[in-house]
């Protein structure tokens, strides 16, 4: 990636980041109810986070001719979203850290978090609806039927996953693994973002079958790279406890590409480990499932796949997005998919 | 090697151009099948691993897109909304949409008038406050008077006045928000899905703060193909969309 690509993607999360967060404080400050949940339903959004979705939806919506504000609501609803998912997963993965700083169910219990997550999901109604009276009833309500679809979607991915680790799933493919992460990541990270954006500039008005190839590949790079830092990422930068993934047992690219190249002695010590808790996995084991990925070439083998994957969105922003003007958001939204490689 | 001995280049791994796709980043082994079929295992090679990736992809995609359309036919709607194209079923489905859309705002703007009627000022001297139809409100403070040039914003709904020029079957649909008008209005040129598709330019908004009224005057050209063209209203006060115009243009008789 050039370095005014790289500035562009950055300049563009920043402005159109800066934006979504204003925006989403407005729907999670409140006069009335407990003042404790509202306080900590903004916890993460306060921590920090690039609004990579939020900024996404925006770009996308003014690619096809519509303003910042008309897709504000759509891009603030996705970040609730986000964030409550982001809580429950937390909870699901038992995961120590989220942006730098103990999860939200350590500090404050899991009964207390799950509920949390709950009211972020149902506040992302808020900006929906409120999407009928800007953009007119047709078009806020197809705007809530996309939603719903992608909210599934991801449940649906979620689930695969968590059936993966329940019944110690080994005899996984790559296609498994690109089939689970079209669900659980890309549709809400990637594909629903753009597809909204070009909903909102189009009034609805094209083919959204392009964005969910562009929104697929990209958002599958940007999930490898994701675990690839969490296996060989800067620790300070990355935010979460490093190796999380290995601790809880998650069927990475990574770890199906080991499944398929240890040798039979070293296979069986790693199906043993995978059967066991998250808290009986010792940092030990850990680190030797680290050290064979490693000796296999298996973390080399994912960041040639999350290149080849990088290739395909770049050619297909073409088909999503080649028909628009020459505009910052269209820039930002083709130097995307290299920026997802180098991103820290 | 000996000092009588003649220095070589090492022999060539290939001699020959490559001429099949399936071994453009590597010479294909004997007997190389089609990388990266779904049921393969993951590449060892790292520079296998690209192209199999990729060819991965767009085989996980395609079954995904492939299975949605299924489901989409089977139970007759489209939940991931697949179209593909704007045939002749999906451009009478808009039709219905639009009108139904248009018989909306006019019964908008019914009630809005309703609305002015029912609230209209009681006979003097009634006994209040039992008051048929009508609620005693507190006395209106004097409004104080706009300052001289100011744009006058009225609060309620917009008319509309449309004047289409055509010889073409046409069907316009105005959809308002419900936010006021300050003006002046401008308008988008007229866009189908189509963006090779010429487009609907010259189109005139005026509104008339008096009267609260919209007047939109559009020419069709004569040469325009059928389909749907849509464009949006701006307030130039704020740059913000008002609304947006829509006009199908229908088959000849």
């Amino acid at each position: 990636m050039s370095t005014a690509d790289g500035q562009v993607v950055a300049s563009q999360l920043k402005a159109y980041g800066e934006l979504a967060r204003m925006h989403l404080w407005e729907y999670l400050k409140t006069e009335r109810g407990p003042q404790e949940l509202y306080r900590l339903a903004a916890e993460y959004p306060r921590r920090g986070g690039r609004s990579l979705r939020a900024s996404l939806c925006i770009a996308a919506a003014r690619c096809f001719g519509a303003s910042t504000a008309e897709s504000l609501d759509s891009a603030v609803a996705l970040e609730l979203l986000h964030n409550g998912f982001l809580v429950h997963d937390d909870i699901e993965d038992e995961s120590e850290q989220r942006r730098g700083l103990p999860t939200l169910h350590l500090l404050h219990g899991i009964p207390t978090a799950l509920n949390v997550g709950d009211a972020l999901a149902v506040l992302s109604l808020q900006p929906l609806l409120r999407n009928c009276s800007l953009l007119g009833g047709r078009l806020g309500l197809r705007i809530l039927q996309e939603t719903e679809c992608m909210a599934r979607e991801s449940v649906e991915g979620q689930a695969l996953e968590l059936e993966w680790r329940r019944t110690n799933a080994i005899n996984l493919l790559p296609a498994d693994y690109l089939q689970m992460i079209l669900k659980k990541t890309c549709w809400y990270t990637t594909i629903y973002p753009c597809r909204v954006g070009a909903i909102i500039g189009t009034r609805d008005n094209v083919d959204l079958d392009r964005f969910i190839r562009y929104g697929f590949f990209l958002g599958a790079a940007f999930q490898i790279q994701d675990d690839l830092l969490n296996l060989v990422g800067d620790t300070d930068r990355y935010g979460k406890e490093p190796s999380g993934d290995l601790l809880e047992g998650k069927r990475t690219l990574m770890l199906i590409h080991l499944l398929h190249q240890a040798p039979a002695r070293e296979l069986r010590r790693l199906r043993s480990l995978l059967r066991l808790e998250r808290s009986e996995r010792t940092p030990q084991q850990v680190g030797w499932i680290l050290d064979v990925m490693k000796h296999h070439g298996s973390i080399d083998y994912a960041r040639q796949v999350a290149h080849g994957l990088v290739g395909a969105a770049t050619h297909e922003f073409t088909a999503a997005f080649g028909d628009t003007a020459d505009s910052d958001a269209r820039r930002f939204l083709e130097a995307l998919p290299s920026w997802v490689l180098e991103r820290t | 090697m000996t000092a009588s001995e003649r220095a070589k280049k090492p022999r060539l791994k290939r001699t020959k151009p490559i001429r099949s796709w399936s071994g453009v980043f590597e010479p294909p082994p004997e007997g190389a099948s089609v990388a990266g079929s779904p049921a393969s295992g993951p590449a060892t090679n790292g520079a296998k691993a690209v192209p199999e990736a990729v060819q991965l992809g767009y085989t996980v995609i395609q079954d995904y897109l492939n299975e949605a359309r299924q489901e989409a036919q089977r139970i007759g709607g489209t939940p991931r909304d697949t179209r593909a194209s704007a045939g002749p079923e999906r451009l009478t489905q808009r039709l219905f949409q639009y009108t139904s859309d248009l018989t909306n705002l006019w019964l908008e703007v019914l009630q809005a008038s309703t609305q002015r009627d029912t609230r209209r000022e009681p006979p003097r001297g009634t006994a209040g406050p039992f008051v048929n139809g009508y609620h005693a409100e507190p006395a209106p403070s004097p409004t104080p008077a706009a300052p001289q040039g100011a744009p006058v914003v009225s609060l309620q709904s917009p008319s509309v006045s449309l004047k289409l020029c055509t010889s073409r079957r046409v069907e316009a649909t105005i959809e308002l928000r419900p936010a006021p008008i300050v003006g002046p209005l401008v308008a988008h040129e007229l866009r189908a899905a189509d963006p090779d598709a010429p487009r609907v330019q010259g189109i005139e908004l005026e509104y008339r703060s008096t009267e609260n009224r919209v007047h939109v005057s559009i020419r069709i050209p004569s040469d325009l193909p059928e389909g749907v063209y849509s464009g949006l209203f701006l307030d130039r006060s704020d740059n913000l969309p008002r609304g947006t115009l829509t006009v199908t243009v229908l088959p000849q008789d």
